[in-house]
């Protein structure tokens, strides 16, 4: 508007013209609140002391609380956030994070009235122009869970009914194959070994699908002991010698000098081993295999299992780890080694509830791999006590 | 009367709340009962009366334009027969 127009303007008109100017600004400052007060996810902003000045509709809805009446007050007393382990997740911990991942959770629960929700949570830091504050949105992901939850359950129910009949029908074949049934010549023997072959396949696959859904569920309790390492190995080795020996490769055990004991669960720990070791040998066909430990820092062990088998290309580690992330899915490599392709995925999980970390490392196809994992070292008599009291 | 209260509370979103209940002092048709905006008791027992007056006080200042904000908030309180 030109200024010389607006000076022969009346008092009137002027106050018409800031009067209008208002109501535009009104109008796209409701537009604006009502895009965020009915979007599907629960909405809310705190400011710097973590006092609530939006709430949505869906908040409104999923919490049973009219946003007059918690604007202006403390997003701890009206959002309650728990780990699914029930430890409370207090607004402070996840709003105002410079680190984005410290910013978002996944998973948490939050405290309905007439239920919880699991929910995961994304936040954003607005930056006014003398103030600041913290967009959070909950997505609402509890009928995500359910569905996991149910076909958990049913994986889990399956796999138990098929595990008897099959381990049933194992038995009835090992039998006929050694004789107890009357003699059978050679071609049915051929047969019956191809049968024993595949029910054993089956039965792994059915007994790993059983751990992984226990690990998933969290129903594997884990008794945590001190082991020696040198004793630990010896006694895994000494299985392993026969089939190694039977392949004509070499088997080292280098467990560094200064390495402590550990803290692990003896048989989770001896199912990892045996994973990677099983791996090994199934996948090296000259050279060997070697088992090592070293010392990371005064609370972590490294262990490595190398061997000079076929190797892995850069690009298929990412997935090696994954839930049936076997690297060839060829009906033939799966008939030849006989995996289920979930064995380092629970490998994986078991090193991880225990509070370690599992890689692997090779410098391509045909030249060997290092799988590694750490676990817990047990250095002094003082960790030991935080170790147990924790 | 809760169409002269709507009526005054949105004037106060555009007006701010000092004059939005300035104006409606002046009408003659409200008496405010403490400081929040809303918490008003109408004076004029005619309710056509009552609404024809306080918009008059918003038009003298602020012209046409504060009328169609009023009809917008009538249009949302159809009258009972």
């Amino acid at each position: 508007m030109d200024i010389d127009y607006i000076k022969t303007l009346q008092p009137e008109k002027i106050a018409e013209e800031v009067y209008k100017k208002n109501v535009e600004l009104l109008e796209q400052r409701r537009r604006t609140e009502q895009l965020l007060y009915w979007v599907s996810e629960l909405i809310f902003a705190v400011d710097d002391k973590y006092n609530i000045t939006l709430f949505n509709h869906t908040a409104e809805r999923l919490l049973k609380k009219n946003s007059s009446d918690v604007l202006g007050k403390n997003a701890n007393e009206i959002i309650k956030l728990r780990t699914d382990k029930g430890q409370p997740i207090t607004v402070e911990e996840y709003t105002f994070q410079g680190d984005p991942s410290k910013g978002s959770l996944e998973g948490a629960i939050l405290t309905g009235v007439d239920q919880d929700f699991f929910v995961n949570v994304k936040t954003s830091v607005i930056q006014l122009q003398d103030s600041k504050e913290c967009l959070i949105t909950l997505v609402d992901v509890t009928k995500e869970k359910q569905l996991d939850k149910t076909k958990d359950d049913f994986i889990s129910i399956t796999s138990h009914e098929l595990r008897t009949p099959l381990t049933i029908i194992k038995s009835y074949l090992w039998m006929l194959e050694q004789g107890r049934g009357g003699p059978m010549n050679e071609k049915q023997t051929g047969y019956l070994s191809k049968a024993i072959r595949g029910a054993e396949r089956m039965l792994n696959l059915v007994n790993d699908t059983l751990n992984l859904a226990r690990i998933e569920q969290g129903k594997i309790a884990f008794k945590m002991e001190q082991i020696t390492l040198n004793d630990f190995f010896k006694e895994i080795l000494e299985e392993f010698k026969i089939k190694t020996d039977e392949k004509g490769l070499y088997l080292k055990l280098n467990v560094g000098a200064g390495v402590p004991n550990i803290y692990a669960d003896r048989n989770k720990l001896r199912e990892i081993i045996i994973n990677f070791l099983g791996n090994s040998i199934k996948f090296t066909q000259e050279g060997g295999i070697s088992i090592a430990a070293e010392k990371v820092n005064h609370d972590t062990v490294k262990i490595l299992v190398t061997d000079t088998g076929k190797g892995i290309s850069r690009e298929d580690i990412p997935r090696l780890f994954s839930k049936f992330g076997r690297l060839d899915n060829s009906y033939q490599t799966i008939a030849e080694t006989g995996g289920t392709g979930l064995g380092l995925y629970i490998t994986k999980s078991l090193v991880e509830r225990m509070g370690g970390r599992i890689g692997v490392s090779s410098d391509g196809v045909g030249l060997g791999s290092t799988f590694w994992f750490t676990v817990t070292g047990v250095d002094s008599e003082a960790t030991i006590c935080t170790l147990i009291q924790g | 009367m809760e169409l002269v209260k709507e009526i005054v509370k949105e004037q106060s979103l555009i007006i701010g709340e000092n004059l939005a209940r300035q104006m409606a002092i002046e009408s003659g048709v409200v008496k405010f009962n403490s400081s929040k905006i809303d918490d008003l008791t109408v004076t004029e027992p005619n309710r056509d009366m009552a609404i024809e007056k306080l918009i008059g006080s918003y038009k003298e200042l602020f012209g046409q334009a504060s009328v169609e904000v009023c009809m917008n908030v009538i249009k949302k309180f159809p009258q009972k027969k």
